[in-house]
């Protein structure tokens, strides 16, 4: 009976389970765990293709349902699963982490593992000085927006609902998939992007590098350098427009690709009553690849758009210094 | 998606941005809840979690800095202490043999010294055995001549006592006084 459910609970034994037991100063995992962890991941697959798209071949909606209101405030249900999965994003980094220590469990080394391999990543994009004022903001880009492209894979995402009016309204949206989240995560990258170029290098700072002349006087004749003057103003203009333009490629990308996911695996479903049960399976492997993908062009756009300014080039980045 | 942003560019009514946010489902407050989820989220990830890892790295690399320079100051150490060790050996070493040296050529000295001392004595006491002998030799040899100048004089005595006169004997006694007077002397001056 155990047996029959066991693809069901192993992931939540995988959850819940008590670290496994290995010997003092043996950091090997054991072969049982390594195959809990696969069975558990296997498992996920295959009951989200037997739980979910109970609606397959019904076009996911581009905007959210709102299920209700609290005072006024409407209720979506991309609202409601971006708060479960915000909370779970804060749980399960807890239960990773825990109290840090110096030598690190599993899952800190884990945790670890991701925070410096980001660190290392961007502090060569950003500059060092300006790496340790943006990397909180950063890595939240990365972790969040990889724990919401996810979510939108788990069963229950799209399926459980209510009809109303013969209409499926699913209580799960996945966060991505809702362009109010993208553009708030667009939004707050643009004002933390302001706000690190502004503190940095100043309002002045900022205009002289957009509007500014970047030619060397020393190499040019005086006539050239001049004319180059309405070439820099020219093109400080355009790049005023592409800034703006940011919210919009930031968020519609981002917006864009976990909905055509959602899309794309509820047409996989809905091309043939045999086609659920199987053929999804390689298109989730893409929907989990390309959840790491879009996390981390985000982020690394949002760092590049913060390093054109703030990098100088002055500093050498040096890996492995991580400074609070 | 595609469907819905042709049918927002082809709509001439309305405003494009309005019906974006129509289609798409975007209002103020969603957008505010979203970014307040989001902050919140992100100030609870640092606060609780990158944070304290960056600190545990950042301490953990502290420590094996330090453990590195320990190490490296304890094998300069233990290197020092070695060069320490065989200087005091070959320190050592040297004073011994030193101290071998002088205590061999005081041994010999002595020995010398002492042989020479001995030698000293050897012939101090030969030369007072010798003293000693030439002494009882002589005194051996004056008893002896004294007692056979008595025998021979008695042995003469009883010879001639019934052969010479009172007249003779008297002038033999004298000469016999006058000999041993003179043998007496020499005696003396050898002495």
């Amino acid at each position: 009976m155990q047996n029959r459910f066991r693809f069901f609970t192993a992931p939540v034994k995988l959850v819940f389970r008590s670290r496994p037991q290995t010997k003092k100063g043996c950091r090997h995992r054991s072969t049982s765990y390594n195959d809990n962890v696969a069975k558990g991941f296997l498992s996920v697959l295959v009951f989200c293709l037997c739980v979910t798209n109970a609606h397959a071949g019904v076009a996911v909606s581009p905007k959210p349902y709102v299920l209700g209101s609290v005072a006024g405030f409407p209720i979506t249900n991309g609202m409601i699963y971006t708060w479960v999965i915000s909370l779970a994003i804060i749980l399960i980094v807890r239960a990773l982490i825990r109290k840090p220590r110096l030598i690190p469990t599993k899952g800190q080394t884990v945790a670890e593992t991701v925070i410096e391999g980001i660190y290392n990543l961007l502090t060569p994009i950003v500059g060092k000085r300006v790496a340790k004022q943006a990397f909180p903001i950063l890595i939240g880009f990365f972790v969040y927006i990889l724990m919401q492209n996810w979510s939108g894979l788990l069963p229950g995402v799209g399926t459980i609902g209510t009809f109303k009016e013969g209409h499926f309204t699913y209580f799960f949206r996945p966060s991505n998939a809702d362009l109010n989240a993208t553009l708030a995560l667009a939004i707050v990258s643009m004002a933390v992007w302001a706000w690190l170029v502004l503190k940095n290098e100043g309002f002045v700072g900022a205009v002289k590098h957009i509007f500014g002349n970047k030619a060397d006087r020393s190499e040019l004749s005086f006539g050239i350098y001049a004319l180059l003057f309405f070439v820099f103003l020219s093109v400080g203009f355009i790049e005023c427009i592409s800034i703006l333009f940011r919210l919009v490629s930031l968020s519609f990308r981002l917006y864009g690709n976990v909905f055509g996911g959602e899309n794309l695996i509820n047409n996989i479903m809905a091309l043939a009553p045999w086609t659920k049960y199987l053929l999804p399976v390689p298109f989730y492997f893409l929907e989990i690849l390309i959840g790491v993908v879009q996390a981390l062009v985000f982020t690394l756009l949002v760092a590049v758009y913060i390093g054109s300014i703030c990098n100088h080039g002055e500093e050498e980045a040096t890996e492995g210094t991580l400074k609070v | 998606m595609i469907g819905c942003l042709l049918e927002i560019s082809g709509n001439s009514g309305g405003n494009a941005v309005t019906r974006l946010a129509e289609t798409f489902g975007v209002q103020t407050e969603l957008l505010i809840a979203q970014i307040v989820n989001f902050c919140l989220v992100t100030y609870l990830l640092y606060r609780f979690a990158v944070k304290p890892t960056l600190k545990t790295v950042e301490a953990r690399q502290k420590k094996i800095e330090e453990g590195l320079r320990f190490a490296e100051e304890m094998k300069a150490k233990q290197a020092s202490a070695e060069r320490e060790r065989l200087e005091v050996l070959k320190k050592a070493q040297a004073d011994a043999q030193a101290l071998l040296a002088n205590t061999k050529a005081e041994g010999e000295r002595y020995l010398a010294e002492q042989k020479k001392a001995a030698e000293e004595k050897v012939l101090q006491l030969t030369e007072q055995a010798r003293h000693a002998m030439e002494g009882e030799r002589s005194a051996m040899l004056k008893e002896a001549k004294g007692e056979i100048v008595t025998l021979t004089v008695e042995t003469t005595e009883r010879l001639l006592s019934g052969i010479l006169t009172d007249e003779m004997r008297a002038k033999l006694n004298e000469q016999a006084a006058a000999l041993l007077a003179q043998s007496k002397d020499e005696h003396g001056t050898q002495a």
